[in-house]
């Protein structure tokens, strides 16, 4: 049970609620949810030890599906040769499915808890334990046996229980009981579904209200627990289980039925409740440019952020008071396109413009001046970008080149590499946070690695996976992964193959100095939520990811405990600057976050 | 502009064959005075909805009299931009698009960029801020379609371009003749 990541109880009140046709249907939209980028894998385990009925739901048919046994432990029954479902149930252990099950509380105890610790899960996101009706013996010793079984890989043996009922308040009194039993047990109730809400026809579509309503919305509101909505009686699901052959496959067939689309928002307001999602809520909204925000930036150890926009000037605000603490202006002829604090204990920014050059500005006692201009590039700068310790500073421009500058002893700057692989304009760079590793990004889709060896900066690996302007990209600030974003939307995490064959292959000719060649490969896309580009890219800590782009979203992604590859949405904030595209972001600390759109608006938001 | 025009004989429209909303509302109100007799009530609504959303009939009047860099015509009568190329989805008060579809007179059309800058920034200037603008070449006109349309569905590239001042004039030129 030890990759059994959720744990999630089914119960009822009143048997016949059709409590294994939701246990069923949870499943199969669990399964379906694209909340991850992969299907996700679920278990069932059906302890209604006098009436087995999920394999019946699966079409399995009990006495042709026989449970193996293996050294890890009983295998479940896999619904189809993905293995992405699992089935375990009193009834494929009996001889023939005629067979009643006629036993008294000690072997039912017994059967459930081996089936609690014999039965070899493997890796689960969910497993859905669906239960007899009313509170039993069964109910205890589920709980004791995973407690039992779990204590020492899981914070609390259950994630959370869902109640089915049906719409007449009389079904629902027995609900309460149940409600009862989870308080006393410690059990979270993530809410409750109304089974048999209405019967759609057939022919019309239309749904009749057949055993009156409102039943379980009323118990939710009264006893304060999530309603996670109803669902109706429709005869085509019962004849699509009924039908089942060997050949059809219900997690197939399931998607694409009418029932999958009225479960949909249950499962997400299910989602909902496991994982207590975070909302960003408007903390203040500053105006004061006379154009779009191109960029905004945090200072990594002072509490102060800058805006840069098309009006040619920067705006210095104070982080925590939020007031406005300078205004750099006058010095740029363009557009600013960008600003990036040097990682430095003092205020030194850098900023960025469509003019070709960039101004450092520094504030010396209680002035703030300029003190140094780089010219160069041939065009309009896109991004600058200062390496971890501030030694250096990457700029890029539509020109195609990259240009690294180092620091003289007396702050000045000096080219150091002009580098030049990209096709077309490059838009993005971005530096490794402990290694001298930069990465840039381009309007010709790709991105490159660049690494010092010694004499020169060279390329050591370039990307091609995305299909469009690669606008943001990002290391994680433990640097083991680089994020990427591009103009169709499309978010790409990465990470560095370490592999002796590669280095076996590249032959140096010189052996004091291995190759440089590195490999990068695709570890994971975050789940496709823009409709649109996405410009900006911002890591709040290596588990929580915030993006932003032209439809004026700010997504916020969370990564699994136990894997890191797994991503889901966790926040979803649309219309964060009204109708305007969103340029850029940057988190503030630990829980805000400064957003920067085409209003001229730099937006405050606090994470809740 | 090149001494040598890139399509020297262009297919040219006459003023009345390009669609305006006087035929329309001509149209209406024919239709209306036969249907009078048996409901006013609809016909006033659907004048209404006309005025107040925005459809793709007044896009293409903020467009038709841009005029062409080369020849003294504007790209309605040269047909670069089609009322059927044009799709509108307005939502009131929320995220609004717009797509148009471009037609070059000629495949190797080199003016197709600017052409389609200019209406980027007409539509700019005149649609409330809800709507988000793409000018795409319409497809198999162009040889280069697939690179105009990135250069043109750029939003760094294309902001850039309007600060430039000589490019602006042009651009400005071209919309001289537009209310």
């Amino acid at each position: 049970m030890d990759q059994v990541r959720h744990v999630i109880l089914v119960l009822s009140g009143k048997g016949g609620v059709g409590k294994s046709s939701v246990t069923t249907q949870l499943a199969l939209s669990l399964h379906d949810s694209k909340v991850h980028s992969r299907p996700l894998k679920i278990g069932i385990l059906d302890i209604d030890l006098t009436g087995p009925s999920i394999p019946r739901m699966f079409g399995k048919d009990v006495e042709q599906s026989r449970i193996r046994q293996s050294s890890a432990g009983w295998i479940p029954v896999y619904t189809d040769e993905t293995k992405e479902i699992g089935l375990m149930s009193l009834g494929f252990l009996l001889p023939s499915k005629k067979d009643s099950v006629v036993w008294r509380g000690p072997k039912k105890a017994a059967m459930i808890r081996q089936f609690v610790s014999d039965v070899h899960w493997g890796e689960l996101d969910y497993l859905i334990i669906d239960t007899p009706p009313g509170t039993g013996d069964e109910h205890l010793t589920i709980v004791e046996s995973l407690l039992a079984e779990t204590s020492d890989v899981r914070n609390g043996p259950i994630d959370g229980a869902v109640m089915v009922t049906t719409p007449q308040a009389l079904a629902t009194l027995d609900v309460q009981k149940e409600i009862d039993f989870c308080k006393k047990a410690s059990i979270r109730i993530l809410g409750i579904v109304e089974n048999m809400s209405g019967f759609i026809c057939p022919h019309c579509a239309d749904c009749t209200n057949i055993f009156s309503s409102g039943g379980g919305q009323t118990l939710a509101e009264k006893y304060k627990i999530p309603f996670l909505g109803s669902v109706p009686i429709d005869p085509k699901f019962g004849e699509m289980i009924e039908n089942q052959n060997s050949s059809t496959n219900l997690s197939k067939l399931y998607p694409e039925t009418e029932m999958s689309k009225v479960f949909f928002p249950i499962v997400q307001n299910f989602f909902h409740q496991i994982y207590n999602n975070r909302s960003l809520e408007l903390v203040a909204g500053l105006s004061g440019h006379d154009g779009r925000v191109w960029s905004v930036a945090s200072h990594p150890v002072l509490p102060l952020f800058a805006s840069g926009s098309q009006d040619k000037t920067v705006r210095i605000y104070n982080s925590d008071t939020l007031q406005l603490v300078h205004v750099i202006d006058g010095f740029h002829s363009r557009s600013v396109r960008r600003v990036a604090w040097r990682p430095v204990d003092r205020p030194i920014l850098a900023v960025a413009s469509f003019d070709g050059t960039i101004s450092i500005n520094e504030k010396i006692d209680d002035d703030w001046e300029c003190t140094a201009a780089l010219e160069g590039h041939e065009n309009e700068v896109k991004c600058i970008a200062w390496s971890p310790g501030g030694n250096y500073l990457a700029t890029c421009s539509r020109d195609k080149s990259v240009w690294i500058w180092e620091t003289t002893e007396d702050d000045e700057f000096d080219c150091m590499a002009v580098l030049q692989e990209h096709t077309q304009d490059v838009k993005v760079v971005a530096w490794h946070p402990s290694e001298d590793l930069l990465v840039s990004g381009s309007y010709d889709d790709t991105i490159c690695f660049w690494r010092d060896d010694g004499d020169d900066w060279a390329l050591t690996c370039q990307l091609q996976g995305h299909q469009s302007t690669v606008w943001a990209l990002a290391f994680s600030p433990s640097g083991s992964t680089l994020v990427s974003a591009d103009n169709e939307g499309n978010i790409m995490l990465w990470t560095k193959t370490f592999s002796n064959e590669s280095e076996a292959i590249n032959n140096s000719t010189n052996i004091l100095r291995p190759s440089l060649q590195e490999e990068w490969v695709r570890k994971a896309t975050l789940p496709h939520v823009h409709q649109g580009a996405v410009y900006s890219l911002s890591w709040l800590n290596d588990k929580v990811l915030a993006s932003a782009g032209s439809d004026g979203k700010i997504v916020v992604y969370e990564s699994e405990q136990h894997d890191d590859n797994i991503w889901r949405v966790s926040i979803e904030k649309e219309n964060a600057h009204d109708v305007y595209e969103i340029n850029s972001i940057a988190w503030l600390g630990n829980d805000k976050l400064v957003s920067g759109g085409d209003d001229g608006e730099s937006r405050i938001w606090h994470l809740d | 502009m090149s001494a040598a025009l890139q399509n020297e004989n262009p297919e040219v429209k006459a003023l009345s064959q390009l669609p305006s909303r006087a035929q329309e509302e001509e149209n209406l109100f024919l239709k209306g005075n036969e249907e009078w007799l048996w409901d006013t009530s609809d016909e006033l609504e659907s004048l209404e909805k006309v005025r107040d959303g925005v459809d793709a009939q007044e896009i293409f009047d903020l467009l038709a009299k841009i005029n062409d860099p080369e020849h003294p015509l504007t790209l309605a009568q040269l047909s670069v931009v089609k009322l059927e190329d044009i799709d509108v989805q307005d939502n009131a008060h929320g995220n609004s698009f717009v797509v148009v579809y471009i037609t070059p007179t000629i495949p190797h059309c080199s003016m197709c960029t600017l052409i389609g800058l200019c209406i980027r920034v007409r539509l700019e200037r005149c649609l409330p801020p809800r709507f988000h603008v793409d000018v795409k070449v319409k497809k198999g006109t162009h040889a280069s379609e697939l690179q105009v349309n990135k250069q043109l569905n750029d939003k760094e590239r294309v902001a850039a371009a309007c600060e430039n001042e000589q490019l602006l004039n042009v651009l400005n030129s071209m919309m001289s003749t537009c209310v």
